[in-house]
C-alpha cells in the first residue's frame, strides 16, 4: 500500500443487462450504453483511478460478503445464451486484479464485525458486462453482496470506503443492478408503460436516490410496490453505495424507464465527509 | 460423450426462478446422463441437492462448494463416490459459480429474484 491517504473517488450504480454488451458491440448510440462509455473514459482519464471495486448484484450468498483476493479475474458465463428468447452472445472479459486491496477489504469488514471471506470466483455478468462496456482496464477487485439485511450492505460499504482510505489508492465503486426487475414480464417496449407498479416503483427510488436517502430505501417505499417490483438484489447494491458514500445523494445520469422489464437507471454518487 | 461444442439449445446448466432451483447435466464415463439439482440453500451457504443417476435412482444430500471437485471440464461431488460428470466448460463455471453464491440470469423467469 502507498504512505498518501487513500480516497473513495466516486460510486456508481448501472445497469447491468448483458444486453448491452450487444448494442455496444453493435455500435448502438444508446442512452444506457454511452453512458457507461462516458463513466469509463472519465475513471480512467479524468478521475485517473487506481482501481476498481464491482459488486455484482448477482453474487449474493446467504453467509456473509465474499471479496476474490485473485492477481487475474476471468469472467464466466451466467445468462442465457442465443437462441433462446432473450438469449444474448457468448461474451468473455479479463481483467487484473488488485489483491492487496482486496485483502484490505476484508481486514476492514471483519473489523466492522461483519462476516467477510475470500473466496475464488471471477466475474460474473452482473460483473463483467458493465466493466466491458466501460472499457476499463485497470485492477479490479470482484466483491459479492449478500442476501443478508440492508443494514449490513450498509456497514460493508463502510468497511470498504474504511479501507480504500487506508490503502493509499484511489478507487471507484461500481454497484450495478436494476431498480424494478421483473424478467417474467419481458417487453421490448421502453417507458413502461405496461408496468404501471414498475415505472412507479422506479420514480420513487431515483427520488429519494436523488434526495439522500439510499439507506432508506426499504422502509419507505410500500412493502407491495417493493414485492411487485422486485428489485435485482433487493437494492442491498445501493445500500452498499450509502454506506460507502456517506448517504451522498445521486445524480441521475440516466434513466431509460423500463425496457425488457426493469428498471434502467444510472447513478453518480460523490463521497462525503462522514 | 458430451460434445466439446457449445451447443446453446441444450444449455447444461440451467436457473429457474420460478422453482428456484438451478439444475446441470452431466454426462460420465460410459456416456451415461446424470442430473444434479440445486434444490436450496441454507443460511451457511450449504446446499441440498437431488442427484439423479442413469439408473433413474434419485439421491439427496447436503452439500457445501467445498464438496464440488471441478476440473476443466469434470465435476464431481463428495459423498458421490465414484461419480465423476462431464459438461461443457462453459456451462461447468456457470455450475461452479451457483455454487458459490451466484444467481443466474434465469431460463425460467420468475416474480422475484433469486
Amino acid at each position: 500500500m502507498k504512505d498518501t491517504k487513500g480516497e473513495l473517488l466516486k460510486s456508481y450504480f448501472v445497469p447491468n443487462g448483458s444486453y448491452l454488451m450487444e448494442l455496444a458491440e453493435d455500435g448502438s448510440d444508446a442512452s444506457q450504453v454511452k453512458v457507461l462509455q462516458a463513466i469509463g473514459k472519465a475513471i480512467q482519464e479524468d478521475l485517473k483511478a487506481d482501481a476498481i471495486i464491482i459488486a455484482s448484484p448477482h453474487w449474493l450468498p446467504k453467509s456473509g460478503f465474499f471479496v476474490d483476493c485473485g492477481s487475474i479475474h476471468e469472467s464466466f458465463h451466467d445468462y442465457v445464451l442465443r437462441p433462446a428468447p432473450y438469449g444474448r452472445r457468448f461474451y468473455t472479459h479479463v481483467l487484473p486484479g488488485a489483491p492487496e486491496l482486496a485483502r484490505a477489504l476484508i481486514a476492514a469488514g471483519q473489523a466492522e464485525g461483519l462476516p467477510v471471506k475470500e473466496k475464488t470466483y471471477g466475474m460474473d455478468h452482473g460483473a463483467f458486462c458493465p466493466l466491458k462496456v466501460m472499457g476499463t482496464r485497470l485492477p479490479t477487485v470482484p466483491i459479492s453482496i449478500s442476501q443478508r439485511s440492508h443494514e449490513e450492505c450498509v456497514r460493508w460499504g463502510k468497511a470498504i470506503r474504511h479501507a480504500v482510505e487506508q490503502s493509499g489508492l484511489r478507487v471507484v465503486l461500481v454497484a450495478p443492478g436494476n431498480l424494478s426487475h421483473r424478467l417474467d414480464l419481458r417487453n421490448e417496449q421502453a417507458g413502461g408503460e405496461y408496468f404501471a407498479e414498475g415505472r412507479d416503483f422506479d420514480r420513487q427510488v431515483c427520488d429519494l436516490v436523488e434526495a439522500g436517502r439510499s439507506r432508506d430505501l426499504a422502509s419507505l417505499i410500500d412493502p407491495a410496490l417493493w414485492k411487485a417490483a422486485a428489485p435485482e438484489a433487493n437494492l442491498c447494491n445501493l445500500s452498499l453505495i450509502a454506506g460507502a458514500s456517506g448517504d451522498a445523494p445521486g445524480k441521475t445520469l440516466q434513466y431509460q424507464g423500463a425496457i425488457f422489464s426493469v428498471g434502467d437507471a444510472t447513478f453518480a454518487f460523490d463521497t462525503l465527509s462522514v | 460423450m458430451t460434445s466439446a461444442v457449445l451447443d446453446t439449445l441444450n444449455p447444461q446448466f440451467i436457473y429457474d426462478a420460478v422453482r428456484k432451483v438451478g439444475t446441470g447435466r452431466a454426462k460420465d464415463q460410459a456416456g451415461g446422463d446424470w442430473t444434479i439439482e440445486f434444490l436450496s440453500r441454507d443460511e451457511a451457504d450449504r446446499m441440498n441437492i437431488a442427484v439423479t443417476g442413469p439408473d433413474g435412482a434419485r439421491r439427496e444430500l447436503t452439500v457445501s462448494e467445498e464438496d464440488f471437485l471441478f476440473s476443466d471440464n469434470t465435476v464431481g461431488i463428495r459423498g458421490l463416490d465414484g461419480f465423476r460428470g462431464f459438461m461443457h466448460p462453459v456451462y461447468l463455471k456457470k455450475m461452479r459459480g451457483f455454487t458459490r453464491g451466484n444467481i443466474p440470469t434465469p431460463d425460467i423467469a420468475g416474480t422475484s429474484l433469486p
